[in-house]
């Protein structure tokens, strides 16, 4: 309704703070959906991640001000709900976690070329080094430095123990820096 | 800065699950800085049930939590509605039942070692605590919106009587219980229930005259002047012989007659407002 | 099929020791927006009581839906078609403004809390409070609590609406969202609203009713009232000593409502306020006569 629409994240955020529901309801609008897919693809229970989804927004009603307006509401907004999910993990004795895709597909394939254009712009010359790690190793990876979670969260959101995690991590970081190092040779 | 966007094509196989580990990262780092490529996946994710998650998130952040005696109501037997309107009422909240609960530790106390000065004052306090969470559950006195409330469908009458039961109930056990567990007090430590139940019979039916705060004035300083003058002669049991028991039996009776007579009162205002 | 419900009262009295505050008042109402004005005491606080069914008359007759509601059901009945706003009032501890319109909706009987839910956040939106529902009520300001307390009278849309002074402390720019409100209440309801705000009832009612000392002193068309005054108003640059009342307008002229204007005055237009000023002026001088 009326001007809401066209503010900002950082100003919708702040109404929120303030106590306006319906600057809530925009933020939700823009952001559930990708929030959504995302997290769909580490927990395939829609019901998991419905819930998730609840708590998350929940979370940002209860603590809206405590974003320190530092870089994107949406890399924030993600932060609430990766640790929601792996709060939510917890005590589950079957992990509730899709593997990767390509642990069950085609290993041995060959990334296209829009796929290594695509990753140079993103993630540049690691990103290709990373094509060569092997899924578990890229799983760990992804948990760790791109979704930010700590070890033992790690362990939990792929269903693997926690001294697994840590020995992938540093087997993935070293291939990445020989890959790196003999790239710049 | 990039000035990648994903295509359509490639949120839809995104969205779907079809997209593979590496472009799936690709497309998650990019959606983390780019709002219209948020926008556009939207396009892709059904929202049906986004729809109804928010409906839950709303409830979550808008409706009031019930509080524990609204719980422990509708588990008692007591409907969702009948048990948010009781838990309502002043006495009944959390601040009035943990004094209740000190007071009357305190007056048990007392009791035990206090000799016939600490069985009066048990005396004194046991049957006035069901009268002044009565008079604290309902009126204009503690309700500020009490107008607006009689100008209401929901019977003023059942309002006033599922709230007294919920005092009664609340208030009555622990205050027995104190009683009991003191040995000097044989009788005494149970039949001072006719009086409170009189008592709370005689606000009640007051409470259609007059403001339930003012028939609970009137009672309990008639009751202090009582139980003080009967402790100052002699036995502060004084006022639980058998005769003055059938007494408040008998006032008690007639208290529950008058309410029932007069209770289409209860549901306008006093001819004093 | 919900229709507007009809009031009726018939020699209505009722006195506080011993002074009359209604004294013997006959008047009926149906759909439409009805204004009551009137002086402190007037005694209209105590006739939309009556009307509300909160307070009982000493005399006299009141009928709604046709009838005295006398007994626990009929009283019921007319209740669940009724919204009522006391001039004074106040909201208990620690209630939340959607908490507290949530509260009085169960009070209205609406048992099913999905659909209670969404009337309690329809009427809030319909006051404007939609983006301060989750606030406290004792956080809200003056003005927003007076509209905390419209929003639970327009709980169900009631087919009578009592309203006992439902704009004060309410700013301007509220003040018309609250009328366009009122004024679609009015199409389809029987709509009572007491004010002091000639403005308001000049905006909103087709009919006034004026009270004073508990008697009906005048009941008919706004504009009709507004007649009364004609020729009975009119500007100069300072007060008149023949005016019954003056007062320094906006413009720095001063308007003067009085008996008939002198002659070469400027005549002003008369409005709401002026007639009613000369009416209750008209009274006193009257009674003071007859004493």
């Amino acid at each position: 309704m009326r001007a809401v629409q066209a503010q900002g994240d950082p100003e919708l955020l702040a109404a929120l703070a303030g106590g306006d529901l319906a600057a809530m309801r925009t933020l939700y609008d823009r952001h559930a959906p990708w929030l959504s897919a995302r997290l769909t693809r580490r927990c395939n229970s829609p019901d998991a991640v419905a819930d998730v989804l609840q708590d998350t927004f929940v979370a940002l009603w209860q603590g809206a001000e405590r974003w320190r307006g530092d870089g994107e509401v949406a890399a924030w907004l993600w932060g609430i709900a990766v640790h929601r999910l792996v709060s939510r993990l917890r005590g589950r004795r079957e992990a509730l976690v899709l593997p990767l895709e390509d642990i069950v597909g085609n290993r041995a394939a060959e990334p296209s070329a829009e796929e290594r254009v695509l990753l140079g712009i993103e993630y540049g010359d690691v990103g290709t080094a990373l094509l060569r790690l092997s899924p578990e190793m890229r799983a760990v990876v992804q948990a760790t430095v791109l979704d930010g979670l700590s070890t033992r969260q790690a362990a939990r959101l792929l269903g693997i123990p926690a001294n697994t995690v840590k020995t992938r991590l540093h087997r993935a970081k070293a291939h990445l820096r020989h890959d790196l190092a003999g790239d710049l040779a | 800065m990039t000035t990648w966007h994903t295509d359509d094509d490639l949120l839809a196989r995104y969205a779907r699950g079809d997209a593979g580990p590496l472009l799936g990262a690709s497309v998650e780092q990019h959606l983390l800085t780019c709002a219209g490529c948020r926008r556009r996946i939207a396009d892709h994710v059904d929202p049906t049930p986004l729809d109804a998650i928010w409906a839950r998130i709303e409830d979550q952040v808008q409706v009031p939590a019930r509080g524990a005696v609204e719980r422990w109501l509708t588990r008692a037997g007591v409907s969702e509605t009948d048990a948010l309107l009781v838990a309502r009422a002043p006495s009944l909240r959390a601040s009035w039942l943990s004094g209740l609960a000190a007071t009357m530790f305190f007056a048990a106390v007392g009791a035990a070692w206090g000799g016939p000065r600490g069985v009066a004052l048990f005396l004194l306090l046991a049957p006035l605590v069901p009268v002044a969470g009565v008079a604290f559950a309902y009126g204009p006195d503690v309700d500020p919106a009490y107008e607006t409330a009689l100008a209401a469908p929901y019977p003023a009458a059942r309002l006033l009587l599922l709230r007294t039961a919920a005092v009664l109930v609340s208030s009555l056990p622990l205050t027995l219980l104190a009683g009991l567990l003191i040995p000097a007090m044989s009788w005494t430590a149970v039949s001072w229930l006719l009086p409170a139940l009189a008592f709370t019979a005689v606000v009640l039916a007051g409470s259609t005259w007059a403001r339930p705060g003012a028939v609970a004035a009137v009672l309990g300083a008639g009751w202090v002047v009582a139980v003080g003058s009967a402790s100052r002669a002699s036995d502060p049991a004084a006022v639980l012989t058998p005769a003055l028991l059938i007494a408040y039996a008998v006032a008690g009776g007639v208290a529950v007659l008058v309410l029932c007579v007069r209770i289409r009162h209860l549901a306008r205002l006093g001819s004093s407002s | 099929m919900t229709a507007a419900l009809t009031v009726s009262l018939t020699g209505v009295t009722k006195r506080y020791r011993g002074t009359p505050a209604l004294d013997s008042v006959d008047l009926s109402f149906g759909a439409g927006i009805t204004g009551l004005l009137g002086p402190n005491g007037a005694g209209k606080t105590t006739f939309l009581r009556i009307v509300a069914t909160v307070l009982a008359p000493d005399a006299g007759d009141v009928r709604l839906l046709g009838r005295v509601p006398e007994t626990a059901d009929r009283l019921a009945e007319v209740r669940r078609r009724l919204g009522y706003l006391p001039q004074e009032m106040g909201f208990p501890r620690g209630f939340t403004a959607f908490g507290f319109v949530d509260y009085m909706a169960v009070l209205k009987e609406w048992t099913a809390h999905a659909a209670r839910h969404a009337e309690v956040r329809r009427v809030l939106d319909l006051v404007d409070l939609g983006n301060v529902t989750t606030k406290r009520i004792s956080a809200l300001s003056g003005g927003q609590r007076r509209r905390v307390a419209l929003a639970q009278a327009l709980l169900g849309e009631p087919d009578l609406l009592l309203l006992d002074e439902p704009t004060t402390g309410v700013d301007p720019e509220q003040r018309v969202t609250l009328r366009q409100v009122l004024s679609r209440a009015g199409e389809r309801s029987t709509v009572l609203l007491s004010t002091h705000q000639t403005e308001d009832v000049a905006a909103l009612c087709d009919r006034v009713v004026v009270l004073d000392a508990g008697r009906v002193r005048f009941d008919g068309p706004v504009t009709d009232l507004v007649a009364t005054a004609a020729g009975r108003v009119w500007l100069a640059d300072a007060p008149h000593p023949a005016a019954r009342a003056s007062w320094r307008t906006g413009t720095g002229r001063h308007r003067n409502v009085g008996e008939a204007a002198p002659p070469g005055a400027e005549p002003a237009e008369p409005t709401l306020e002026d007639a009613y000023l000369l009416l209750l002026g008209d009274r006193a001088r009257t009674t003071a006569v007859a004493a």
